[in-house]
């Protein structure tokens, strides 16, 4: 006879879930209610609209389709059947309330679904609601938000990182099992490695954009977080995919071929800047016994130079800032945008639009501006052409680098999840930080975020980063699955 | 803070952006800024223009020309035909609050003689 099943036990994994739906311990509407009842009860503030009806109706279809099918043969049909499923909100859900953390976009429903959560919906998952972000995902700490800051999952004094911080603390607590979040500069990468959780950033164009709200268009992703790599891949594998509504989609293979043996040991380089760049003592104590590893593992693990890193934080805020400025000038309460009552007293249509962009909190305004500047007359040739031609040279010089290593490693963060409200007052500190993250967002990389080790003192989670080549998303997941484990004391 | 005060400090400022400049950067940008933000946002924006000056100085190898994210080399979209009157186009269409056969009708903006939603 099997143990009392205990509902109150932490899940970890899409695997965990189906064993115990197939051994017939738990129903799709039990988990639900239970991690409904997990969120309501949670300090986290991880979630921004908590979809109670949506979800209990979606677990209800999981159960059906188990009764009839049987659990076996609903799960390979569906194979996120009844997972407890959290989206960024800066995702469109049809008929649920897209907030993108800010006061600007007032109660405004979502009319149609994006296409990464329809690819979730379509493989059954049980989405509970949609998850705090740093305003329209401008931040790395998921302090700016209209709706109040995320707290890090088990250090309540600490950030979870931005700007998906409310999908990496909501899977880190134990509130939902898989979770999407989007990509800018490092917003999946940054709060997976602050939680202990894994998140990927897929290739640039892999998963559609259809739905997400954008920030800067040309750095955007959508891509998974969970506790395990097997979940992220799996995730991966279902919302990635041509679509026709995003022209910058691109075509290739969602699974892509089997990976063949290599003759040669697998290469990973490490840029030598990276070690020249502010790591703290712990974060390349980790990073050094990573290397270990994997020499133990027979991986060539070699120093590579990446001169054009020099270039990587200005470049990717010039040109993150001026098509953030051009993307939000469409919240103007004409288009789009709630329209507070001082409204209605304008003069002028231009004191109307004011009105309405006074809605946007600070980091924005600060990037809209800064945006402004960077493409008015007389400053785009030295700011933002000039950052255009950067990011190319960026981009070349990491192909050159895969022509020598296979992967890159390296760090996520200079330093693990800092306290709340300690880089709030200088906005270039908290740019700096994502220095290491960007450099995929410019070219386009595939990358992720592995859970590897705790910080001595305070145990706090610290990741490491690999990034492949273009379209080389399945094997990069492939090889960080062979090579990394989920570490003990983060279990 | 009065403006006087914004002003008067403005004055002093040696080089970088200037209060006035923000406060026109505001005005192109459709945002309000209070004296205060005026203030804060300047000297913000002061220190990461210092930062982002080192992308002058760089020395990018020659023959790299400029790209935008958008032309990425695994894109394939080259000469698909994305048609006026596709699913998605007729869907967005459809969630404006009034269509018209002119177009999409919004409420009123500005309320006045002769001004019609």
């Amino acid at each position: 006879m099997n143990p009392p099943f205990d509902l109150k036990s932490r899940f970890h994994s899409v695997a965990e879930i189906h064993s115990a739906f197939l051994s017939q311990k738990v129903t799709a509407v039990a988990l639900a209610q239970e991690y409904l009842s997990r969120i309501d009860a949670s300090p986290h503030n991880a979630f921004i609209t908590v979809s109670v009806e949506q979800a209990l109706s979606l677990a209800e279809k999981a159960d059906a389709a188990m009764a009839k099918l049987g659990p076996e043969s609903a799960i390979r049909a569906q194979a996120l059947l009844g997972i407890p499923t959290a989206i960024k909100d800066n995702l469109q859900w049809q008929g649920v309330r897209t907030t993108c953390a800010s006061r600007i976009l007032g109660d405004y429903h979502s009319p149609y679904t994006a296409k990464s959560v329809q690819a979730l919906l379509d493989a059954g998952a049980v989405i509970l609601g949609k998850t705090n972000l740093d305003e329209f995902a401008m931040g790395g700490s998921n302090e700016n938000s209209a709706f109040g800051p995320v707290l890090h999952p088990t250090h309540l004094d600490r950030v979870p990182g931005g700007s998906s911080g409310g999908s990496a603390a909501a899977v880190g607590a134990g509130l939902c099992v898989i979770a999407l979040g989007s990509d800018t500069g490092g917003s999946i990468r940054l709060p997976a490695s602050y939680c202990g959780i894994t998140g990927f950033k897929p290739t640039y164009g892999r998963v559609s954009r259809w739905g997400l709200v954008a920030f800067a268009s040309s750095l955007d992703q959508v891509g998974p977080m969970a506790r395990t790599l097997e979940d992220c891949a799996l995730v991966d594998e279902i919302v990635s995919g041509w679509d026709e509504k995003d022209s910058t989609c691109i075509q290739i293979e969602r699974a892509g071929p089997p990976s063949q043996p290599l003759d040669r040991p697998v290469r990973v380089g490490i840029p030598r800047e990276y070690f020249q760049q502010g790591l703290s003592v712990e974060v390349e104590r980790v990073l050094q016994a990573s290397i270990l590893r994997l020499r133990q593992a027979g991986v060539e693990v070699r120093e590579v130079s990446f001169p054009a890193s020099s270039a990587v934080i200005s470049t990717y805020y010039l040109i993150a800032v001026s098509e953030a400025s051009s993307n939000l000038s469409r919240f103007d309460g004409v288009r789009y945008g709630a329209r507070p009552s001082e409204t209605e007293a304008s003069d002028s249509l231009d004191d109307f639009y004011k009105k309405v962009r006074t809605q946007f909190g600070p980091e924005v305004k600060r990037r809209i501006l800064f945006g402004t500047y960077a493409l008015s007359k007389g400053y785009a040739d030295a700011y933002y052409r000039k950052a255009c031609e950067a990011r190319e040279w960026i981009r070349q010089d990491l192909d050159r680098i895969f022509e020598e290593v296979d992967w890159i490693m390296g760090p996520v963060a200079p330093t693990t999840a800092y306290l709340l409200g300690e880089k709030t007052r200088d906005p270039l500190e908290m740019y700096l930080n994502d220095l290491f993250t960007i450099p995929a967002n410019l070219a386009g990389l595939p990358a992720l975020s592995v859970p590897v080790g705790v910080e001595n003192q305070t145990e706090l989670p610290i990741g490491i980063q690999l990034q492949g080549p273009r379209g080389k998303d399945r094997e990069l997941l492939s090889f960080a699955r062979a090579n990394f484990s989920f570490p003990e004391k983060l279990k | 803070m009065g403006d006087s005060k914004v002003e008067s400090e403005e004055s002093s400022s040696a080089g970088g952006l200037s209060f006035r400049q923000t406060r026109e950067l505001a005005s192109l940008a459709r945002l309000y800024l209070t004296d205060e933000e005026v203030q804060l946002y300047t000297l913000q924006l002061r220190q990461i223009l210092d930062h982002v000056e080192d992308l002058k100085s760089l020395s990018i190898p020659a023959g790299i020309e400029g790209v935008s994210g958008a032309s990425l080399p695994l894109r394939r979209d080259e000469g698909v035909d994305f048609e006026r009157d596709s699913e998605g186009r007729s869907m967005i269409v459809h969630c404006a609050p009034v269509l018209s056969p002119d177009g999409l009708s919004v409420p009123l903006v500005m309320k006045g003689e002769g001004v019609q939603e």
